[in-house]
């Protein structure tokens, strides 16, 4: 029978190499942007002096080293404290993430269980949510004051305003029928928001969170620019500050990388949760 | 064990520019235990709504519906339906689909996981018990959907068409299977379909409804022996029998109609 096939190919395909798998890094995602950076070594050769706001590959390299090794001797601002500023931003984002996303899930499942809470909220939310994010920033400081603080709250509160329009959607597209099969089985209201509501609006749930972990990241590193004195935001805007559009462009490598990866380990997460639903698209996500 | 359908009518409220729909007008039905019931109409006459009531997914806008006396206010494990979709959880192996019910209502032990084995057995899916049910046939689903709420011993099943989207040999197989399986001398079973050989097959009564208002034309009782012989004289009269009463329903349905009420 073609089902046994299928299933049986889908374990085979799980045996060797299989985390790699799930990480899912195709060769086009290395060798891309790996043509990209040959082609601007290759522009650094051949261009003339009117471009040089535009750092060469070789700059930034250095500047990479310099950031995460202190190969100048602590001579510039940025020298030796990458993991410093790993860590501080990595964490504000997965704090801010997280944070958010719980939020968002929580409000999303109890204006399902009490419609008149989305009548309250619903019209506040859209209205935040054109209001440009760090507008907030200042009153952030006001309230926090300089540090960790107002990062994390902006971040959080972009995050949530994301995934929350995503989960409402996605709850509220589960089939009345899924959950009256829960009701009639012996699920309690409360039981079936648990049991069929959040697996079913799982798929759109977590597109939610993969736009949230993008955006965490637009918005944190905005936040640091103004209210901390660690993470890839200040390396970034001390860079403009400087004119050292290298470090620049190191920083906005990194934040690149850090996002992508950042995506890739949410997926890698889901994957296992998400798999019926992967099987009846005959799709990968 | 009695089910009383007494005086239902349920009104729809219009959308934007279309009149209200009155789906049933003072509907009355009792069934017992161990009754066979077939709700027998074309589609509008109020079918459906009938079983949803009963399933506690809708309430009528006037009249009630009892279970033992006891109006129905809310879905329950005792009164288990079997939707015209299988309906089933995609992210739930076979298995724990049928044990969904035991552990929401917390009685998953070893006892309703092996009782669970066993229903999967008497519906012929004992060797895909792991499987998703994205991987089985519509039938098989549909099978799964039985087992499920046979495991919670429910007092009435309910059945929307459950068979309507499968093809002519598996519904055949499927009601034979339905017919023997779900039967107990404490139980109800009300049915709906639109087939009149389903009807006869199934059936102790076959309750024929007419639309617009949905109405209870009338009822039919079916005497054959079980399991019965869907070639047989007897079973073909019963059919021709259901033919000419629903023959009024047939011309009306040809006629243009409004559905102002």
């Amino acid at each position: 029978m073609s089902v046994t096939s299928s299933i049986t190919e889908r374990r085979a395909e799980r045996k060797p190499g299989f985390i790699l798998r799930s990480i899912k890094i195709d060769p086009f995602a290395v060798g891309v942007p790996a043509a990209l950076i040959l082609a601007w070594w290759l522009a650094d050769m051949t261009r003339s002096s009117e471009f040089s706001m535009f750092p060469t590959l070789g700059s930034v390299i250095s500047c990479w080293i310099d950031w995460i090794f202190n190969t100048s001797d602590g001579k510039n601002f940025f020298s030796g404290t990458f993991m410093v500023d790993l860590v501080a931003s990595m964490s504000r984002v997965l704090g801010g993430l997280v944070l958010g996303s719980v939020m968002a899930i929580t409000l999303g499942l109890a204006v399902l269980w009490v419609p008149l809470l989305e009548r309250l909220t619903d019209p506040i939310v859209q209205m935040l949510r054109p209001i440009p994010k760090t507008a907030f920033l200042p009153f952030a400081v006001l309230l926090f004051g300089l540090g960790n603080g107002p990062a994390l709250f902006i971040t959080t509160y972009g995050v949530f305003l994301i995934v929350y329009v995503q989960v409402v959607m996605s709850i509220k597209l589960v089939p009345a029928d899924l959950r009256n099969a829960g009701r009639m089985l012996g699920s309690s209201r409360r039981q079936v928001l648990t049991t069929v509501v959040l697996p079913a609006a799982l798929p759109g749930i977590c597109g939610g969170i993969r736009i949230g972990a993008s955006y965490a990241w637009l918005i944190l590193i905005l936040a640091e620019m103004l209210a901390v004195r660690e993470g890839f935001g200040y390396v970034l805007w001390h860079g403009y500050e400087f004119m050292r559009m290298d470090v620049v462009v190191a920083a906005m490598l990194t934040i690149g990388v850090c996002g992508f990866l950042t995506d890739r380990v949410i997926v890698m997460l889901m994957r296992s949760r998400l798999s019926w639903a992967e099987d009846i698209a005959q799709a990968n996500v | 064990m009695t089910v009383v359908f007494k005086d239902v009518t349920r009104r729809f409220a219009g959308r934007n520019d279309t009149a209200p729909v009155l789906a049933l007008e003072r509907v009355s039905l009792e069934i017992g235990a161990g009754e066979f019931v077939v709700l027998l109409g074309p589609s509008g006459c109020g079918k459906t709504t009938l079983l949803k009531m009963l399933g506690g997914f809708d309430r009528p806008s006037s009249g009630s519906v009892t279970l033992d006396g006891v109006e129905v206010t809310e879905p329950s494990p005792q009164r288990g339906t079997i939707f015209q979709a299988p309906t089933l959880f995609p992210w739930l192996s076979v298995l724990d689909n049928v044990l969904y019910g035991p552990r929401m209502c917390g009685k998953l032990n070893a006892e309703t996981r092996a009782k669970a084995l066993e229903l999967l057995r008497i519906v012929g899916l004992a060797n895909f018990t792991g499987f998703k049910p994205n991987h089985l046939s519509g039938g098989m689903q549909q099978r799964v959907a039985i087992a499920r709420v046979l495991i919670n011993e429910p007092r009435v099943i309910l059945a929307d068409e459950p068979f309507a989207a499968l093809d002519e040999y598996t519904r055949r197989a499927m009601q034979e299977m339905f017919a023997a399986t779900t039967e107990r001398r404490d139980r109800a079973t009300l049915f709906v379909t639109h087939s009149v050989e389903e009807a006869v097959f199934l059936a102790d009564r076959i309750v024929v409804m007419s639309p617009r208002p949905g109405r209870i034309r009338t009822i039919i009782e079916v005497d054959l022996p079980r399991p019965r012989d869907r070639a047989s004289r007897a079973f073909l009269d019963r059919m021709g029998e259901v033919f000419k009463v629903i023959q009024h329903d047939l011309i009306s349905a040809s006629e243009p109609q409004t559905d102002a009420a």
